[in-house]
């Protein structure tokens, strides 16, 4: 990335200019320019201060740069909160030693402001006050620092939103310590409403899942819930054709499996025991592991090629125009 | 942004869940979203597999293209190429940044892991990422 120059001038006007040829420098069009120039915020402090709104954008962008923040995620923040570009560098600075102190990595603390810009101006406290509405739910610190690296969003629940999503999960008969573990493991269920999810459990139990052992089991319940429904009920009928019992937990690992990798494992199976009219449950279960590759003496790729859910259909215009963004 | 959705042939009932999640996609740059979808068509996404990436994982059309590239050059650096399996399977993966995925790759590489074995356990656990993560 180009570095920009954020020589000092006296004029208003000098510096209207370079904030502009520094935003041009990282990369901004006319129109993510255009955009950060309408927001609220920075139209008000225009007409208040016009030489601080010019003077801090090239020296925020500098600071972005020096972080470690990418051309295209400084866009990306910038366009999602034009403020950043506006914000005190102390607070900003501040931000990061404070998220070190927490065991969060620059990295990861790059990773939370980009989802959640408006956090590179928090102080200490306000960062607290997240942390503590998790720690009075009964989460412990690292849990809260996990969800915030995961998914940072989740951690923006208000004290309210958070209970309410506990006292549901109560509701279907999960613990206090199962619904930590499945918010912890998959922390967008933070942002899920529990009427979305009251209807994903509904339609796992018409499908005839036992769903009050799956709850039992955080972590394999949070990786199905989160999938639309088509795609559980694709997993479904294919374990419900070759005679899987999901009302029986163990057989919830199967839902939790790649479908296209158990369906190649399958045709394998058909494919030595072609004389058989009907295969084994202990023959059945071989799809769970990976030993049956060795057992049958086949890769997994060659047995995936195979698979009738590996589907290639034509490139389109627009996806071969991004070619070779994805092969540099 | 809600017009593109339609486009993509998602129902109003999709549209609904996405907002209830990411009420925030309506600001969205519509070019960013734009490419994250053709980055899917590229890896032979279907439109349901769209449809399903997107209402699974509602944050992924706010995430910067870049981040996303980055993200699967790691993964094609591993000899990873099925990017539609794994991106059906765990939609989640796509909110991984590059940096997260040179981690995981350290810590396989570290455990004995050949180049081949990450991939095979990839594919065979789309989830392995967040149970390393954890």
């Amino acid at each position: 990335m180009e570095k920009i120059n954020t020589t000092n001038t006296n004029t208003v006007e000098d510096l209207k200019q370079q904030a502009f040829i520094a935003l041009q420098q990282t990369g901004f069009n006319q129109i993510s320019i255009e955009k950060i120039q309408k927001s609220k915020n920075y139209t008000i402090l225009v007409k208040r201060s016009p030489e601080m709104v010019y003077s801090r954008i090239p020296q925020n962008l500098k600071i972005f740069q020096e972080l470690g923040y990418t051309q295209a995620q400084i866009i990306h923040i910038a366009q999602h909160t034009p403020s950043v570009l506006l914000y005190n560098k102390d607070n900003i600075q501040n931000v990061f030693q404070y998220f070190s102190q927490l065991g969060i990595t620059q990295d990861d603390t790059i990773k939370i402001t980009t989802a959640i810009p408006h956090f590179l101006n928090k102080k200490n406290t306000e960062i607290d006050t997240y942390i503590d509405n998790f720690i009075s739910k009964g989460f412990t610190k690292q849990d809260v620092i996990n969800i915030l690296k995961r998914h940072p969003i989740g951690i923006t629940n208000t004290s309210q939103s958070l209970q309410s999503k506990i006292d549901f999960l109560n509701t279907l008969g999960m613990t206090k310590e199962n619904i930590t573990n499945i918010l912890v493991d998959e922390p967008v269920l933070l942002n899920l409403s529990n009427n979305f999810l009251s209807k994903k459990i509904n339609f796992l139990v018409k499908q005839g899942v036992d769903v009050n052992s799956l709850l039992q089991a955080p972590s394999k319940a949070s990786k199905i819930i989160i999938l639309s429904t088509d795609k559980i009920t694709e997993k479904i009928l294919f374990l419900n054709k070759i005679g899987i019992d999901l009302s029986k937990k163990d057989n919830f690992d199967f839902l939790t499996q790649n479908i296209t990798i158990l369906h190649s494992k399958y045709n394998i199976l058909k494919n030595v025991n072609k004389h058989k009219k009907k295969l084994t449950p202990e023959e059945i279960n071989l799809i769970k592991g990976r030993e049956i590759y060795t057992k049958y003496g086949i890769t997994a790729s060659e047995a995936l090629a195979n698979s009738p859910y590996t589907n290639n259909p034509n490139e389109t215009k627009n996806s071969i125009n991004i070619k070779e963004d994805i092969e540099r | 942004m809600i017009k593109y959705l339609k486009n993509l042939g998602l129902s109003k009932e999709d549209i609904n869940i996405i907002l209830e999640t990411n009420d925030n996609i309506q600001n969205e740059d519509l070019g960013n979203a734009n490419k994250n979808v053709q980055t899917l068509k590229y890896f032979q996404c279907d439109n349901n597999d769209i449809k399903h990436i997107i209402t699974s994982n509602p944050f992924y059309l706010s995430i910067p293209n870049d981040d996303i590239l980055e993200l699967i050059c790691y993964l094609k650096k591993i000899g990873l190429n099925d990017f539609r399996i794994l991106f059906t399977e765990n939609p989640y993966v796509l909110n991984q940044k590059g940096y997260e995925m040179q981690k995981f790759i350290k810590h396989m590489i570290n455990n004995f892991y050949s180049t081949q074995d990450i991939c095979n356990e990839i594919y065979q656990n789309p989830y392995i990422f967040n149970e390393i993560y954890n």
